[in-house]
C-alpha cells in the first residue's frame, strides 16, 4: 500500500479528484439540486399535458372568432345602418386592442446580461418595473403597447408568479420585449430620459436596448374578453 | 493514506475557493471526467494490491482517461451519438469488477493473518 498511497504525486492526483468533486456538486447545486429522472418524466408529461390543453384553447379561441366575423360579415351584407354599426365595431377593436395593429414605433428589449452562468433574475426581484415602463410608455402617448407579442389591454396583468411572470395570464421570462407603437422620438426619450425609467432598469441590473422601427407590427390580443359583474348602463 | 486524504482535502478546499462555476451545459463531461478519474484510481489501487503498480502507467491513464472520456463525450454531443453512454457504461463496469477485485484481495489477507 505505501507504494501506491505514500507518493507525492498521489496527493496531487486526490487534489484534483476533489476540486472536480465538488465543483460538480456546486455546479449541480445551482442546477436547482438534484432531479431524478423520475421527477423530470413527471414534469415533462406535466409540460406536455399543459402543452396539449393550450393547442386546444387556442383552437377554441380562433374558432370563436370566426363565428364572431362570421356573424358581423352576415349582418353587413344589405344594411347600411348595420354598415355603420360594423365600422364602430372595428374601431372599438382598435381601441381594445383586439385587432392586429402597425405603424412606426420602437422596439426595446430588456434583459439581464449575466457576467457568468449566477442564476441571478433582476426581474424576479423588480418586477414592478415592467409596468413602469408600460405605465411611461402609455404617457408618452404609446397608441399600442406589447410585451413578449401580449398584446398589453386594458385588463391585462403584469405579475410576479413563482419564477415567471404573468402577462395576460401566461408565463414569461427574459429577455422582455416591448414592442411599442407611437411617435418614435417621444417613446424614445420619454424612456430615455436622464433619471428616467431607463436608468431605474440600469440601476437594477437589467439592460436596456431601443431601437426605432419604420415600419412594427403589433399583435392582437389573444385571449377572450368577457365580462362576469360589469354591466353597461342602459341611458335613456 | 495520509497523503491521499490530505490532496483529497486540499482538493475539496480549493474547489470551494476558486471561484469557477462551470456551465450547467458542461455538467455531463464534468461528471465523465470524474467518473474516469475514480476508475484510475480503482484501479490503481488494484493494481497495488497485485504488486503490479507503475506510476508511469498510473498517471498516464488517469489524465488519459480523463481527457479521452470528456473529448468522446463532446465529440459524440457533435455528431449526435450518445458515447457519453459508453464511457459510463466502461468506467462504471470497470470499477465494479475491480472493486470486487480489490475486495477479494483483502478479504484473502485478512484469512491469512486469521489463519496463521
Amino acid at each position: 500500500m505505501k507504494k501506491f498511497l505514500g507518493r507525492p504525486v498521489i496527493g496531487f492526483i486526490f487534489a484534483i479528484i476533489g476540486i472536480m468533486l465538488v465543483m460538480q456538486g456546486q455546479t449541480i447545486g445551482n442546477m436547482g439540486g438534484l432531479v431524478s429522472s423520475q421527477r423530470a418524466d413527471e414534469l415533462l408529461l406535466e409540460l406536455n399535458q399543459l402543452k396539449r390543453e393550450n393547442e386546444q384553447l387556442s383552437i377554441r379561441t380562433e374558432e370563436l372568432q370566426e363565428a364572431v366575423t362570421d356573424f358581423e360579415s352576415l349582418a353587413a351584407d344589405n344594411n347600411r345602418y348595420i354598415e355603420k354599426l360594423v365600422s364602430d365595431v372595428n374601431n372599438a377593436k382598435l381601441y381594445s386592442g383586439q385587432t392586429d395593429v402597425t405603424g412606426s414605433g420602437v422596439t426595446i428589449t430588456l434583459d439581464y446580461d449575466s457576467v457568468e452562468n449566477d442564476g441571478f433574475d433582476p426581474f424576479l426581484y423588480n418586477s414592478e418595473l415592467l409596468l413602469l415602463m408600460v405605465n411611461e410608455l402609455n404617457a408618452a402617448g404609446a397608441e399600442a403597447v406589447s410585451i413578449n407579442d401580449e398584446r398589453i389591454i386594458s385588463t391585462s396583468e403584469i405579475r410576479l408568479a413563482g419564477s415567471h411572470i404573468n402577462i395576460n395570464g401566461k408565463k414569461h421570462s427574459r429577455p422582455f420585449v416591448f414592442k411599442v407603437i407611437g411617435d418614435t422620438k417621444t417613446l424614445r426619450s420619454a424612456v430615455l430620459i436622464r433619471a428616467g425609467i431607463a436608468d431605474i432598469m440600469r440601476a437594477n441590473y437589467i439592460s436596456v436596448d431601443i431601437e426605432d422601427e419604420s415600419e412594427l407590427l403589433v399583435g392582437k390580443y389573444e385571449g377572450v374578453i368577457s365580462y362576469r359583474y360589469a354591466k353597461p348602463v342602459v341611458s335613456e | 493514506m495520509i497523503l491521499a486524504i490530505l490532496g483529497l482535502a486540499l482538493g475539496v478546499f480549493l474547489g470551494f475557493i476558486i471561484p469557477v462555476d462551470l456551465p450547467s451545459s458542461y455538467t455531463s463531461y464534468m461528471s465523465i471526467a470524474l467518473l474516469a478519474a475514480l476508475d484510475s484510481v480503482f484501479g490503481g489501487v488494484r493494481a497495488e494490491l497485485e504488486n503490479k503498480f507503475d506510476s508511469h502507467i498510473f498517471i498516464s491513464g488517469f489524465f488519459g482517461n480523463i481527457i479521452i472520456a470528456t473529448f468522446l463525450a463532446y465529440f459524440g454531443d457533435r455528431v449526435g451519438i450518445p458515447l457519453y453512454y459508453a464511457a459510463i457504461f466502461t468506467f462504471g463496469t470497470r470499477m465494479f469488477q475491480n472493486f470486487a477485485i480489490i475486495r477479494r484481495i483483502i478479504l484473502k489477507k485478512i484469512e491469512e493473518k486469521y489463519n496463521r
